[in-house]
């Protein structure tokens, strides 16, 4: 016996590591003409992994102070070697990972891979998305920038808007009457140590459960007859292939990171003006540009109430997919089908015309 | 009698002092020791949690007594005819508008809306609020487009002994304060 599987075998007794790889071989992927987007979890996985590196590296630097923050930032990226690239992969990393989200969710939802058993993995995955947004929010105020500061004080104010618990978590984010000293120390908080533990615990549960149920199947491969199902190892098959892509995707991430530098805008001033032209970053636009065409008032309530409610019944009826369209009614099927296309073109239409308004 | 009871009492010859007979049956015991788990860690729960959230919640202001009451924005030809500033009331933004007259007109420069900073645009001549684009009008603070739902909160603006004094009027707040939300 080599020194190697001596090592292997030593291993082996005391962590199992065969159960572990047959966990892993378990698994098979169906192939298809949509297994391209069994990828975006991955790479949602992938890019996740990056913000962690990169935020941990930030870390060294960065000030949570106001008096300091922008001046810790601005040195980062104008005299720490490579600070600049490590901000910016962060900054672009962020943005890279909602997308993937946002591409991952769509997919699954087309795909109704929330039928059941897969509603944990559903509601799991949509809880992810809620918490990458958190991160986006809290995340952008820390450069303490104007754009950064006046985007937290609508955000903020927003949430005050939402029935009976608006006004207390509003205070509990801004920890004070105003976004100041207090809201930095609470979003930095909520950035670098709650969300990454929420989230850790979330992804363990969703990829657990993906573990339990297998990569799910679309009704077109489903139905197929079984020798025309064609499928592959997960492992050591699809996880290669994974590599190959997570490849592509870091290459694509430093590239804008080396074309497109992520930029910091002046310091916050509380006294000053909003800058013309602010905008919220681009998974926040469709909701900015839809509350902005809202009236001041509609009926009793004011405007964004009733885009906030809006917005809320649609994040409701998307968590409540799995127990409305079941497999077992077509007309279901067909409103699910409608109402992901609806709403995927809302979004769609609504972030460009933020981006061009 | 539970069935678990009945088991025990068939099978024994129910002496005097049978354990079965007068004592609580085990499903009982259980579903009381349950009850009683459930207790603690409710109130367990209730410990921890309510001392969190009162440690979340922030503390009053130290300076919220000493509220800011009026300020000097220095000379009045400081600002010419048709332009405005924005400035700092105690902790809040506020704005000055001089318009082509020579009338001053302050306001709270918080939008009425989601609360940015508003500022004044000359070639209008309005207040305009860059986040969500909604305009006030200059001289009376009243909302005219856009989302914001409530006028602008105005202040007081005197001119004396040409110096520009910027107060809270304590009378035109009140009247404020009873069709809109407290802005203090």
């Amino acid at each position: 016996m080599g020194i190697a599987e001596k090592v292997y075998q030593w291993l082996d007794k005391r962590l199992y590591l065969k159960n572990w790889q047959a966990l892993a071989e378990k698994k098979t992927v169906p192939v298809h003409k949509h297994s391209i987007w069994y990828y975006l979890g991955g790479i949602a996985m992938v890019l996740l992994l990056v913000q962690f590196a990169t935020g941990g590296l930030l870390m060294v630097y960065y000030v949570p102070e106001i008096a300091s923050a922008h001046d810790s930032v601005l040195n980062l990226i104008s005299k720490v070697n490579f600070g600049w690239f490590v901000r910016s992969l962060h900054s672009w990393g962020a943005n890279l990972f909602i997308l993937s989200l946002f591409v991952h969710l769509f997919s699954t939802y087309f795909m109704r891979a929330y039928r059941s058993p897969r509603e944990m993995t559903w509601l799991s995955g949509l809880t992810l998305l809620v918490v990458a947004f958190g991160f986006g929010f809290t995340g952008y105020l820390l450069p303490w920038d104007d754009v950064a500061f006046f985007a937290s004080k609508i955000g903020i104010d927003i949430t005050s808007k939402a029935p009976f618990i608006g006004e207390w978590m509003a205070t509990m984010l801004r920890g004070g009457a105003e976004v100041g000293q207090s809201t930095l120390s609470r979003f930095f908080l909520i950035h670098v140590f709650l969300l990454p533990l929420g989230l850790t615990g979330l992804m363990g549960i969703h990829l657990l459960m993906v573990q339990f149920h297998g990569i799910s199947e679309p009704d077109s491969f489903k139905t197929l007859p079984p020798e025309k199902k064609k499928s592959e190892k997960f492992f050591p098959t699809f996880v290669l292939k994974d590599l190959m892509v997570w490849l592509l995707v870091l290459n694509g991430l430093a590239l804008l990171v080396g074309l497109f530098p992520w930029g910091l805008g002046p310091e916050a001033d509380a006294f000053a003006p909003a800058p013309a032209g602010i905008k919220p970053e681009w998974y926040f636009l469709a909701m900015f540009q839809f509350l902005k065409q809202l009236p001041a008032m509609i009926g009793p309530i004011e405007g964004e109430q009733f885009g906030m409610m809006l917005f809320g019944g649609i994040g409701l009826l998307v968590a409540a997919m799995p127990f409305i369209d079941k497999g077992n009614n077509p007309k279901a099927a067909l409103f699910a089908k409608v109402f992901g296309i609806l709403v995927l073109t809302g979004f769609i239409v609504f972030t460009i015309w933020g981006f061009v308004s | 009698m539970s069935e678990d009871k009945q088991a025990v009492n068939s099978s024994c010859k129910q002496c005097p002092d049978c354990p079965g007979k007068e004592t609580v049956s085990m499903p009982e015991r259980r579903q009381f020791l349950k009850l009683l788990l459930g207790l603690f860690a409710l109130s367990w729960g209730a410990m921890t949690t309510i001392p969190l959230l009162q440690y979340l919640t922030p503390p009053a202001s130290e300076d919220a007594g000493q509220e800011v009451k009026s300020i000097s924005l220095g000379k009045l030809d400081s600002i010419a005819k048709g332009q405005g500033k924005n400035f700092q009331f105690g902790r809040k933004p506020a704005i000055i508008v001089r318009d082509d007259a020579g009338e001053l007109h302050a306001f709270s420069a918080i939008c009425t809306h989601l609360g940015c900073t508003v500022q004044f645009t000359p070639d209008k001549p309005n207040i305009w609020c860059a986040c969500h684009g909604g305009q006030y009008d200059a001289k009376s603070g009243k909302n005219i487009a856009g989302p914001p739902p409530k006028p602008l909160m105005p202040l007081k603006a005197e001119v004396v002994n040409g110096e520009i004094i910027i107060s809270k009027e304590s009378a035109q707040k009140a009247a404020f304060m009873k069709e809109t939300t407290s802005w203090v």
